[in-house]
């Protein structure tokens, strides 16, 4: 989002106060001085050069100083070439009607040549200003289509107006409309001087037929309005500034759409997933029980044992299901710490095949660990977790009978554990999304399309907890046949290391 | 009617769920063969069962493949349909399965049903 509304401090007006009287000054002083040199070579001068004396000081100062100047140049310069050169002298009486004459048109003269000069002077300015104002449109809209929402746009946009005008303030207030449509206004706090005698103007910003919020110019103390073409910059400026912050304004409500359809696709593909996930446990314990309690048939001893073992497993299973989900939620509010301890790594790789073995059942399982590894901190829970799950997708994602092989091994400062099948292995689009959160990867199905399987959350949760015991994961397919998932716990705690980037097996090709 | 006992595929790719269900089919008197994926389905297919039984989510496939390839067969089979999500109903309009059994189902539900579309003799 574009910030709320800035301020800028007080800079000053370019020209100095004493600008004017110092062209006045200049203007009495250069006729003096011209006055005083010409009276003292009187015998050398004729009446007409002290007129194109006279007139080229007017001409100067009309381009020094301006119009003001320029017409009191001229009148002084016709009362001196009365007073001190047109007979008789010392007085202001003109003896010849040709003395007259060339006295009124001298006068004419230097009148039309300083307005002549004060407009080229004034044309030049506003060719100047107009180039000014050009530029700066420019550099404003540069700055407000140029970047998307990006913070710190508005100030800059702020600071590009303020610099242009000379402003002591420039503020961007936007009120932004509300849930309830009341709009609430900020009011902005000055930095800097700020006189309570300045010119505020305030311009307001329509947005899709709304006020928007505010655009607040405060005039340097000297001044109490605009000039017409800031008047015409400021209006320009502004319609750009309401486009940009109506684009701004579509840009963040569609994006808003967009993650909200995302989130209830999400969420509606996350339940259907959870769903068929519990009903397979609980098909198997409600089909195993209502087995039991059938009066057709007469269980032997080892076949109830067995019933009950598959409800007490199945159980388990769903409640690794609900231990998944809960992760995910201390996942998303990032609370998934590790409580570490040392623990041999071996010790919950046996764990972990025991209490699957059930499922393992079908698939011939081994088990290859390095001799002496030694102990690592780790959370023992979440690490039994993590390959609870990998060796979970072994078995879901690959056909009965196909050999899993879990391997631990040392690889310089790490351990690093793999769980490798030999089923249909990865395709390779999906290897840049596979530990993202709700991603499934699909089977290739000749009726139905595109299969997804599973809730998409075990890959993640691994992720998640890998990364928060200073680990990395990774997953490759095997040369032959299968996948393999990999991921590393650092030996020791305190330090942080770089994990290994590609598997450590090298028959392995990374992807 | 044949004298001798009726043989099921049943297809579901859970194992758990697989070994309860078979031994309740074959205490009841079937002769059953599992499969755990569409390939192994295919494989068992070798001899033509009377029933199938069929979970809708596969690893490899999905059970309307099944019953697609199924279809193809010169006098079809008759199929239930488990699954843990409602079935897909342009599918079940056009297999027309015999029986959909929603899970989790009690073991009599699914004996029930076996036993009307092939009783054992």
């Amino acid at each position: 989002m574009l910030n709320r509304f800035v301020t800028l401090p007080f800079r000053p007006a370019k020209r100095p106060v004493w600008y004017g009287p110092a062209g006045y000054l200049a203007t009495i002083g250069g006729l003096t001085l011209a006055t005083a040199v010409m009276h003292a070579l009187l015998s050398l001068v004729t009446i007409a050069s002290t007129y194109l004396v006279y007139l080229v000081i007017v001409v100067a100062v009309s381009v020094g100083w301006g119009l003001k100047q320029g017409i009191l140049a001229s009148v002084l310069g016709f009362l001196a070439a009365n007073f001190f050169f047109t007979q008789p002298v010392f007085t202001f009486t003109v003896a010849a009607i040709q003395d007259v004459i060339a006295l009124i048109t001298f006068l004419s003269l230097a009148t039309l040549s300083s307005q002549l000069v004060a407009r080229l002077r004034r044309e030049a300015r506003d060719a100047r200003q107009s180039e000014q104002t050009t530029a700066t449109l420019y550099a404003l809209s540069q700055t407000l289509t140029g970047q998307q929402s990006r913070p710190g746009t508005l100030e800059e946009v702020a600071a590009q107006l303020r610099a242009a005008l000379n402003l002591t303030a420039c503020s961007i207030i936007l009120t932004e409309p509300g849930d309830t449509g009341t709009a609430s206004a900020v009011a902005p706090t000055l930095v800097g001087e700020h006189p309570e005698s300045n010119t505020v103007v305030r311009m307001p910003l329509l947005v899709g037929g709304k006020r928007y919020g505010l655009l607040q110019l405060t005039l340097p103390p000297a001044r109490r309005s605009l000039t017409r073409g800031e008047q015409r910059m400021v209006a320009a400026f502004t319609t750009q500034l309401q486009m940009a912050l109506e684009r701004d304004r579509l840009h963040s409500s569609e994006i808003e759409a967009e993650v909200l359809r995302r989130t209830d696709a999400l969420r509606a593909a996350l339940l259907s997933a959870v769903a068929h996930d519990l009903r397979t446990p609980l098909t198997s314990i409600k089909s195993a029980a209502t087995g039991l309690l059938s009066t057709h048939v007469e269980w032997s001893k080892s076949e109830q044992q067995g019933f009950l073992k598959a409800i007490v497993q199945e159980v388990d299973r769903i409640n690794r299901i609900v231990g998944n989900l809960l992760d995910i939620s201390l996942i998303e509010a990032g609370r998934m710490q590790p409580h570490k301890e040392l623990h041999h790594i071996e010790d919950v790789i046996t764990t972990v095949t025991e209490r699957l073995s059930p499922e393992l059942h079908n698939h011939p399982l081994s088990i290859e660990i390095e001799a002496n590894l030694p102990a690592i901190p780790i959370d023992d829970i979440q690490i039994d977790e993590v390959l609870t799950n990998l060796l979970e997708n072994a078995i879901k994602y690959t056909p009965t009978a196909t050999p899993v092989e879990v391997r631990a091994c040392r690889h310089g400062d790490l351990i690093r554990i793999e769980v490798a099948d030999q089923g249909p292995g990865i395709p390779p689009e999906h290897f840049s999304q596979l530990f993202n959160r709700f991603y499934r990867v699909t089977v290739d199905s000749a009726g139905a399309g595109q299969v997804p399987r599973g809730t998409g959350l075990g890959l993640a949760i691994v992720k998640a907890i890998v990364e928060a015991h200073g680990g990395q994961v990774g997953a490759a397919n095997a040369p032959e046949e299968g996948a393999v998932f990999w991921f590393t716990l650092p030996i020791c705690s305190v330090e942080r290391h770089e994990a290994a980037d590609g598997p450590l097996l090298s028959h392995i090709p990374t992807r | 009617m044949t004298k001798q006992q009726p043989f099921i595929l049943f297809v579901e790719d859970d194992a758990q769920l697989r070994s309860i269900v078979t031994l309740n089919l074959r205490a009841a008197g079937y002769m059953v063969f599992e499969a755990g994926s569409f390939r192994e389905a295919m494989d068992r297919m070798a001899i033509k069962p009377n029933l199938i039984v069929l979970d809708i989510t596969l690893p490899d496939a999905t059970g309307w493949d099944v019953a697609n390839w199924l279809e193809q067969m010169t006098s079809p089979v008759p199929v239930i349909v488990t699954s843990g999500l409602p079935p897909d109903a342009k599918n079940m309009e056009h297999f027309r399965p015999k029986a959909y059994l929603a899970k989790p189902f009690a073991i009599d539900e699914l004996l029930d049903l076996v036993q009307q579309y092939a009783p054992v003799a």
